[in-house]
Protein backbone atom coordinates (compact mmCIF):
# COMPACT_ATOMS: atom_id res chain seq x y z
CA UNK A 1 0.00 0.00 0.00
CA UNK A 2 2.72 2.68 1.29
CA UNK A 3 4.92 1.56 -1.94
CA UNK A 4 1.67 2.57 -4.16
CA UNK A 5 1.32 5.94 -2.89
CA UNK A 6 5.35 6.29 -2.98
CA UNK A 7 5.05 5.09 -6.96
CA UNK A 8 1.58 7.82 -7.34
CA UNK A 9 3.63 10.69 -5.30
CA UNK A 10 7.02 10.03 -7.99
CA UNK A 11 4.89 9.85 -11.01
CA UNK A 12 3.01 13.44 -10.07
CA UNK A 13 5.87 15.19 -9.74
CA UNK A 14 7.71 13.85 -12.96
CA UNK A 15 4.15 14.91 -14.45
CA UNK A 16 4.39 18.45 -12.75
CA UNK A 17 8.13 18.55 -13.58
CA UNK A 18 7.41 17.81 -17.84
CA UNK A 19 4.94 20.16 -17.75
CA UNK A 20 6.76 22.78 -15.87
CA UNK A 21 9.66 22.29 -18.51
CA UNK A 22 7.57 22.09 -21.41
CA UNK A 23 5.45 25.32 -20.48
CA UNK A 24 9.57 26.87 -20.47
CA UNK A 25 10.09 26.17 -23.46
CA UNK A 26 7.49 26.86 -25.17
CA UNK A 27 7.46 30.45 -23.63
CA UNK A 28 10.57 30.71 -25.06
CA UNK A 29 9.22 29.88 -28.58
CA UNK A 30 6.58 31.77 -28.37
CA UNK A 31 8.14 35.54 -27.68
CA UNK A 32 9.46 35.88 -31.01
CA UNK A 33 5.77 34.84 -32.18
CA UNK A 34 4.09 37.60 -29.62
CA UNK A 35 6.59 39.93 -30.84
CA UNK A 36 4.90 39.22 -34.45
CA UNK A 37 1.47 39.53 -32.49
CA UNK A 38 2.34 42.84 -30.76
CA UNK A 39 3.56 44.39 -34.24
CA UNK A 40 -0.08 43.15 -35.67
CA UNK A 41 -1.91 44.11 -33.06
CA UNK A 42 -0.02 48.18 -32.98
CA UNK A 43 -1.21 48.24 -37.17
CA UNK A 44 -4.50 47.50 -35.84
CA UNK A 45 -4.67 50.04 -33.02
CA UNK A 46 -2.60 52.83 -35.17
CA UNK A 47 -5.13 52.50 -37.88
CA UNK A 48 -7.92 53.78 -35.17
CA UNK A 49 -5.70 56.30 -33.87
CA UNK A 50 -5.28 57.59 -36.76
CA UNK A 51 -9.09 57.86 -37.43
CA UNK A 52 -9.60 59.84 -33.99
CA UNK A 53 -6.77 62.07 -34.99
CA UNK A 54 -8.59 63.57 -37.77
CA UNK A 55 -11.69 63.59 -36.19
CA UNK A 56 -10.45 65.96 -33.94
CA UNK A 57 -8.50 68.24 -35.88
CA UNK A 58 -11.55 68.54 -37.98
CA UNK A 59 -14.10 69.15 -35.08
CA UNK A 60 -12.40 70.41 -32.17
CA UNK A 61 -15.37 69.03 -30.06
CA UNK A 62 -14.76 67.89 -26.63
CA UNK A 63 -16.04 64.56 -27.15
CA UNK A 64 -13.96 63.80 -30.03
CA UNK A 65 -10.99 65.43 -27.98
CA UNK A 66 -11.99 62.53 -25.18
CA UNK A 67 -12.13 60.42 -28.15
CA UNK A 68 -8.56 61.30 -29.37
CA UNK A 69 -7.11 61.01 -26.10
CA UNK A 70 -8.84 57.24 -25.20
CA UNK A 71 -7.28 56.22 -28.80
CA UNK A 72 -4.31 57.81 -28.37
CA UNK A 73 -3.25 56.44 -24.85
CA UNK A 74 -4.29 53.06 -26.25
CA UNK A 75 -2.37 53.37 -29.49
CA UNK A 76 1.44 54.59 -27.13
CA UNK A 77 0.42 51.62 -24.61
CA UNK A 78 0.88 49.12 -27.68
CA UNK A 79 3.61 51.16 -28.70
CA UNK A 80 4.65 50.41 -25.26
CA UNK A 81 3.95 46.54 -25.60
CA UNK A 82 5.45 46.24 -29.03
CA UNK A 83 8.96 47.26 -27.73
CA UNK A 84 8.27 44.95 -24.28
CA UNK A 85 7.90 42.06 -26.74
CA UNK A 86 11.08 43.09 -28.57
CA UNK A 87 13.03 43.18 -26.07
CA UNK A 88 11.25 39.44 -25.03
CA UNK A 89 11.72 37.95 -28.29
CA UNK A 90 16.07 39.64 -28.24
CA UNK A 91 16.30 37.43 -24.66
CA UNK A 92 14.84 34.73 -26.22
CA UNK A 93 17.33 34.77 -29.15
CA UNK A 94 20.18 34.94 -26.64
CA UNK A 95 18.88 32.00 -24.97
CA UNK A 96 18.43 30.11 -27.81
CA UNK A 97 21.44 30.76 -30.08
CA UNK A 98 24.65 27.63 -28.89
CA UNK A 99 27.95 28.71 -27.99
CA UNK A 100 27.20 32.70 -26.86
CA UNK A 101 29.52 33.39 -23.43
CA UNK A 102 28.09 33.43 -20.26
CA UNK A 103 29.46 36.52 -19.85
CA UNK A 104 28.50 38.48 -23.36
CA UNK A 105 25.02 36.44 -22.81
CA UNK A 106 24.35 37.51 -19.01
CA UNK A 107 25.78 41.17 -20.18
CA UNK A 108 23.61 41.69 -22.67
CA UNK A 109 20.82 40.18 -20.94
CA UNK A 110 20.73 42.09 -18.27
CA UNK A 111 20.87 45.34 -20.75
CA UNK A 112 17.72 44.08 -21.50
CA UNK A 113 15.92 43.48 -18.60
CA UNK A 114 16.65 47.09 -17.31
CA UNK A 115 14.95 48.17 -20.06
CA UNK A 116 11.88 46.16 -20.11
CA UNK A 117 12.03 47.33 -16.02
CA UNK A 118 11.49 50.97 -17.60
CA UNK A 119 8.87 50.48 -19.72
CA UNK A 120 6.82 48.58 -17.33
CA UNK A 121 7.37 52.09 -15.36
CA UNK A 122 6.80 54.13 -18.21
CA UNK A 123 3.30 52.34 -19.00
CA UNK A 124 1.69 53.95 -16.12
CA UNK A 125 1.94 57.29 -17.42
CA UNK A 126 0.43 56.46 -20.28
CA UNK A 127 -2.58 54.99 -18.00
CA UNK A 128 -2.27 57.83 -16.11
CA UNK A 129 -2.65 60.62 -18.59
CA UNK A 130 -5.57 63.10 -18.37
CA UNK A 131 -4.74 65.45 -21.28
CA UNK A 132 -3.15 65.23 -24.72
CA UNK A 133 -0.55 67.16 -24.09
CA UNK A 134 0.39 64.25 -20.75
CA UNK A 135 0.55 61.92 -23.53
CA UNK A 136 2.44 63.34 -25.90
CA UNK A 137 4.97 64.25 -22.82
CA UNK A 138 5.37 60.44 -21.71
CA UNK A 139 5.13 59.93 -25.75
CA UNK A 140 8.52 61.91 -25.87
CA UNK A 141 9.94 60.19 -23.14
CA UNK A 142 9.48 57.08 -25.14
CA UNK A 143 11.08 58.84 -27.89
CA UNK A 144 14.08 59.84 -26.60
CA UNK A 145 15.08 56.45 -25.40
CA UNK A 146 15.29 55.42 -29.24
CA UNK A 147 18.61 55.72 -30.16
CA UNK A 148 19.97 54.07 -26.82
CA UNK A 149 17.58 50.98 -27.79
CA UNK A 150 19.05 51.01 -31.64
CA UNK A 151 22.49 50.33 -29.59
CA UNK A 152 21.09 47.77 -27.97
CA UNK A 153 19.36 46.19 -30.79
CA UNK A 154 22.43 46.14 -32.97
CA UNK A 155 24.62 44.96 -30.43
CA UNK A 156 22.35 42.28 -29.61
CA UNK A 157 22.10 41.06 -33.00
CA UNK A 158 25.68 41.61 -34.33
CA UNK A 159 26.94 39.04 -31.15
CA UNK A 160 24.24 36.65 -32.44
CA UNK A 161 24.98 36.96 -35.88
CA UNK A 162 29.15 36.24 -35.04
CA UNK A 163 28.02 33.22 -32.76
CA UNK A 164 25.83 31.52 -35.12
CA UNK A 165 28.35 32.42 -37.97
CA UNK A 166 31.43 30.90 -35.57
CA UNK A 167 29.03 27.99 -35.35
CA UNK A 168 28.21 27.64 -39.13
CA UNK A 169 32.14 27.62 -39.56
CA UNK A 170 33.21 24.86 -36.44
CA UNK A 171 30.44 22.77 -38.12
CA UNK A 172 32.07 23.05 -41.57
CA UNK A 173 35.47 22.43 -39.82
CA UNK A 174 33.81 19.64 -38.45
CA UNK A 175 32.55 18.04 -42.04
CA UNK A 176 35.89 18.24 -43.20
CA UNK A 177 37.50 16.14 -40.80
CA UNK A 178 34.75 13.54 -40.95
CA UNK A 179 35.22 13.09 -45.10
CA UNK A 180 38.73 13.17 -44.85
CA UNK A 181 39.11 9.82 -44.34
CA UNK A 182 36.50 8.38 -46.82
CA UNK A 183 38.79 10.88 -49.46
CA UNK A 184 41.91 9.80 -48.59
CA UNK A 185 40.55 5.90 -49.74
CA UNK A 186 40.21 7.28 -52.92
CA UNK A 187 43.60 8.22 -54.14
CA UNK A 188 41.98 11.11 -56.52
CA UNK A 189 44.46 14.16 -56.56
CA UNK A 190 41.30 16.18 -57.76
CA UNK A 191 38.90 15.37 -54.08
CA UNK A 192 42.26 15.65 -52.24
CA UNK A 193 42.72 19.24 -54.21
CA UNK A 194 38.92 19.82 -52.90
CA UNK A 195 39.31 18.44 -49.68
CA UNK A 196 42.80 21.17 -48.77
CA UNK A 197 40.31 24.14 -50.82
CA UNK A 198 37.67 23.52 -48.06
CA UNK A 199 39.59 23.03 -45.39
CA UNK A 200 41.85 26.39 -46.38
CA UNK A 201 38.26 28.45 -46.36
CA UNK A 202 38.05 27.99 -42.77
CA UNK A 203 40.94 30.28 -41.54
CA UNK A 204 39.18 32.56 -44.05
CA UNK A 205 35.98 32.87 -42.49
CA UNK A 206 37.74 33.04 -39.01
CA UNK A 207 39.53 35.91 -40.31
CA UNK A 208 36.05 37.25 -41.19
CA UNK A 209 34.47 36.69 -37.63
CA UNK A 210 37.50 38.27 -36.10
CA UNK A 211 36.77 41.46 -38.18
CA UNK A 212 33.08 41.24 -36.85
CA UNK A 213 34.03 40.90 -33.71
CA UNK A 214 36.04 44.09 -33.77
CA UNK A 215 33.36 46.17 -35.34
CA UNK A 216 30.84 45.15 -32.59
CA UNK A 217 33.30 46.55 -30.32
CA UNK A 218 33.23 49.73 -32.07
CA UNK A 219 29.63 49.47 -31.97
CA UNK A 220 29.72 49.36 -27.95
CA UNK A 221 32.21 51.73 -27.60
CA UNK A 222 31.45 54.18 -30.44
CA UNK A 223 29.18 57.33 -31.03
CA UNK A 224 25.61 56.81 -31.46
CA UNK A 225 25.83 58.59 -34.86
CA UNK A 226 29.14 56.01 -36.45
CA UNK A 227 26.20 53.06 -34.99
CA UNK A 228 24.98 52.06 -38.90
CA UNK A 229 27.99 52.50 -39.94
CA UNK A 230 29.44 50.11 -37.60
CA UNK A 231 27.07 47.88 -37.86
CA UNK A 232 27.32 47.39 -41.92
CA UNK A 233 31.00 46.49 -40.74
CA UNK A 234 29.05 43.57 -39.07
CA UNK A 235 26.83 42.66 -41.49
CA UNK A 236 29.10 42.86 -44.49
CA UNK A 237 32.06 41.07 -42.64
CA UNK A 238 29.15 38.19 -41.89
CA UNK A 239 27.84 38.17 -44.96
CA UNK A 240 31.52 37.73 -46.47
CA UNK A 241 31.40 35.00 -44.62
CA UNK A 242 28.37 33.47 -45.31
CA UNK A 243 29.19 33.47 -48.69
CA UNK A 244 32.49 31.24 -47.89
CA UNK A 245 30.52 28.88 -45.71
CA UNK A 246 28.28 28.45 -48.84
CA UNK A 247 31.59 27.77 -51.15
CA UNK A 248 33.01 25.00 -48.94
CA UNK A 249 29.52 23.58 -48.89
CA UNK A 250 29.82 23.27 -52.27
CA UNK A 251 33.17 21.67 -52.16
CA UNK A 252 32.11 18.92 -49.76
CA UNK A 253 28.53 18.21 -51.66
CA UNK A 254 30.91 17.80 -55.09
CA UNK A 255 33.43 15.25 -52.73
CA UNK A 256 30.42 13.21 -51.12
CA UNK A 257 29.12 13.31 -54.77
CA UNK A 258 32.83 11.87 -56.10
CA UNK A 259 33.05 9.43 -53.11
CA UNK A 260 29.39 8.15 -54.09
CA UNK A 261 30.22 7.54 -57.34
CA UNK A 262 33.61 5.40 -56.82
CA UNK A 263 32.05 3.16 -53.47
CA UNK B 1 108.12 -21.14 12.18
CA UNK B 2 104.26 -20.90 14.01
CA UNK B 3 103.77 -17.89 11.88
CA UNK B 4 104.62 -19.71 8.83
CA UNK B 5 101.92 -22.13 10.09
CA UNK B 6 99.13 -19.58 10.40
CA UNK B 7 99.67 -18.37 6.75
CA UNK B 8 100.06 -22.21 5.06
CA UNK B 9 99.00 -24.32 7.08
CA UNK B 10 98.41 -26.70 4.00
CA UNK B 11 101.21 -26.91 1.73
CA UNK B 12 98.58 -27.27 -1.39
CA UNK B 13 97.72 -23.74 -0.78
CA UNK B 14 100.60 -22.66 -1.38
CA UNK B 15 100.67 -22.39 -5.53
CA UNK B 16 97.77 -19.55 -4.61
CA UNK B 17 99.68 -16.69 -5.04
CA UNK B 18 100.08 -14.22 -2.51
CA UNK B 19 97.39 -11.54 -1.76
CA UNK B 20 98.82 -7.92 -1.49
CA UNK B 21 98.48 -6.82 2.05
CA UNK B 22 98.47 -10.58 3.20
CA UNK B 23 102.02 -10.64 3.78
CA UNK B 24 101.81 -7.43 5.51
CA UNK B 25 99.23 -8.63 8.05
CA UNK B 26 100.87 -8.51 11.94
CA UNK B 27 102.33 -11.53 13.39
CA UNK B 28 98.98 -12.45 15.33
CA UNK B 29 99.26 -12.47 19.09
CA UNK B 30 100.93 -15.89 20.08
CA UNK B 31 97.99 -17.41 22.33
CA UNK B 32 99.23 -18.90 25.85
CA UNK B 33 100.77 -21.92 26.05
CA UNK B 34 97.84 -23.98 27.30
CA UNK B 35 95.71 -22.53 24.94
CA UNK B 36 97.72 -23.43 22.16
CA UNK B 37 95.64 -25.35 19.69
CA UNK B 38 96.52 -28.70 18.59
CA UNK B 39 98.46 -28.98 15.18
CA UNK B 40 95.20 -30.12 13.43
CA UNK B 41 92.51 -27.48 14.56
CA UNK B 42 94.86 -24.70 14.07
CA UNK B 43 95.22 -25.65 10.73
CA UNK B 44 91.45 -25.48 9.75
CA UNK B 45 90.64 -22.44 11.16
CA UNK B 46 93.84 -20.57 10.16
CA UNK B 47 92.57 -22.11 6.70
CA UNK B 48 89.57 -20.01 6.51
CA UNK B 49 90.67 -16.29 5.15
CA UNK B 50 92.46 -17.70 2.46
CA UNK B 51 90.00 -19.89 1.12
CA UNK B 52 87.33 -16.77 1.49
CA UNK B 53 89.81 -14.72 -0.49
CA UNK B 54 89.82 -17.52 -3.31
CA UNK B 55 86.54 -17.54 -3.31
CA UNK B 56 85.84 -14.05 -3.45
CA UNK B 57 88.02 -14.07 -6.89
CA UNK B 58 86.42 -16.96 -8.39
CA UNK B 59 83.28 -14.53 -7.52
CA UNK B 60 84.37 -11.59 -9.16
CA UNK B 61 85.84 -13.11 -11.67
CA UNK B 62 82.77 -15.00 -12.48
CA UNK B 63 80.38 -12.09 -12.67
CA UNK B 64 83.08 -9.72 -14.72
CA UNK B 65 82.73 -13.06 -17.44
CA UNK B 66 79.05 -12.76 -17.50
CA UNK B 67 78.70 -9.05 -17.39
CA UNK B 68 80.99 -9.16 -20.40
CA UNK B 69 78.71 -11.49 -21.75
CA UNK B 70 75.46 -9.87 -21.66
CA UNK B 71 77.10 -6.86 -22.52
CA UNK B 72 78.70 -8.69 -25.92
CA UNK B 73 75.33 -10.28 -26.22
CA UNK B 74 73.08 -6.99 -25.92
CA UNK B 75 75.40 -5.19 -28.82
CA UNK B 76 75.28 -8.03 -30.71
CA UNK B 77 71.45 -8.00 -30.54
CA UNK B 78 71.83 -4.30 -30.88
CA UNK B 79 73.33 -4.69 -34.62
CA UNK B 80 71.73 -7.52 -35.72
CA UNK B 81 68.92 -6.82 -38.21
CA UNK B 82 65.74 -7.18 -37.21
CA UNK B 83 63.63 -10.05 -38.07
CA UNK B 84 61.05 -8.72 -40.59
CA UNK B 85 57.83 -9.44 -40.05
CA UNK B 86 55.80 -11.78 -41.93
CA UNK B 87 52.74 -9.65 -43.62
CA UNK B 88 50.07 -12.34 -44.94
CA UNK B 89 47.97 -10.34 -47.46
CA UNK B 90 44.52 -12.03 -47.28
CA UNK B 91 42.13 -11.03 -49.81
CA UNK B 92 38.53 -10.03 -47.97
CA UNK B 93 35.95 -12.07 -48.44
CA UNK B 94 33.04 -10.64 -50.76
CA UNK B 95 30.75 -10.36 -47.20
CA UNK B 96 33.74 -8.70 -45.34
CA UNK B 97 33.62 -6.11 -48.81
CA UNK B 98 30.54 -5.58 -48.72
CA UNK B 99 29.93 -4.96 -45.39
CA UNK B 100 32.56 -2.56 -45.21
CA UNK B 101 31.12 -0.65 -47.97
CA UNK B 102 27.81 -0.38 -46.63
CA UNK B 103 29.67 1.02 -43.64
CA UNK B 104 31.24 3.54 -45.74
CA UNK B 105 27.79 4.59 -47.42
CA UNK B 106 26.09 4.79 -44.35
CA UNK B 107 28.75 7.14 -42.72
CA UNK B 108 28.79 9.03 -46.58
CA UNK B 109 24.88 9.45 -45.93
CA UNK B 110 25.13 10.89 -42.23
CA UNK B 111 27.47 13.50 -43.46
CA UNK B 112 25.94 14.48 -46.84
CA UNK B 113 22.80 15.12 -44.36
CA UNK B 114 24.69 17.49 -42.09
CA UNK B 115 25.89 18.92 -44.84
CA UNK B 116 22.43 19.62 -45.94
CA UNK B 117 21.34 21.10 -43.05
CA UNK B 118 24.34 23.40 -42.68
CA UNK B 119 23.35 24.34 -46.34
CA UNK B 120 19.77 25.12 -45.52
CA UNK B 121 21.15 27.27 -42.37
CA UNK B 122 23.09 29.25 -43.99
CA UNK B 123 20.72 30.19 -47.15
CA UNK B 124 18.11 30.83 -44.65
CA UNK B 125 16.80 34.39 -45.22
CA UNK B 126 16.60 34.52 -41.28
CA UNK B 127 20.07 33.45 -41.01
CA UNK B 128 20.52 37.74 -40.92
CA UNK B 129 17.16 38.88 -39.86
CA UNK B 130 16.68 36.79 -36.68
CA UNK B 131 12.88 37.53 -36.83
CA UNK B 132 13.38 40.36 -34.72
CA UNK B 133 14.08 43.11 -36.65
CA UNK B 134 13.49 46.67 -34.98
CA UNK B 135 10.02 47.81 -34.58
CA UNK B 136 8.70 49.56 -36.91
CA UNK B 137 6.71 52.25 -34.82
CA UNK B 138 5.79 55.93 -34.86
CA UNK B 139 8.34 57.58 -33.33
CA UNK B 140 7.14 60.45 -33.10
CA UNK B 141 3.31 61.05 -31.83
CA UNK B 142 1.49 64.62 -31.58
CA UNK B 143 -1.00 66.01 -33.11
Amino acid sequence: MIKTVKKIIAGSILIILLLLFYQSVSFAQDAVLDYAFQEEKYREIKSEFEKAKSQYLKHKSVSSEKEALDKTKSFLIQRNSVMNAYFLALIQKLNSTPNISSQAKDENIQKIQTEIKYLEEHVKKYIQAESLSQAFAASVEFEEKKPQWAKLNKETISLILIVKTNNANNRLSQLNKELKPLAKKIDNKILNDWLTESESLNNQIKTKIEAAKLALETIKNGKDRELEENYYLVSSEIDAAREIIKRGINYQKALISQIEGNL
Amino acid sequence: MKQENVIFPDPNLSAVPPISGVNQIDSPQLPDEENLPTNSQSSNQDQKPKKNNKLTYVIVAASSLFLLLTIVLILSLAQSPKPKKKVTVSTPTPEVQAAAQSTQSALLKQIKDKVLDLEEEVNDDNFEELDVSFPLVDWQVNF
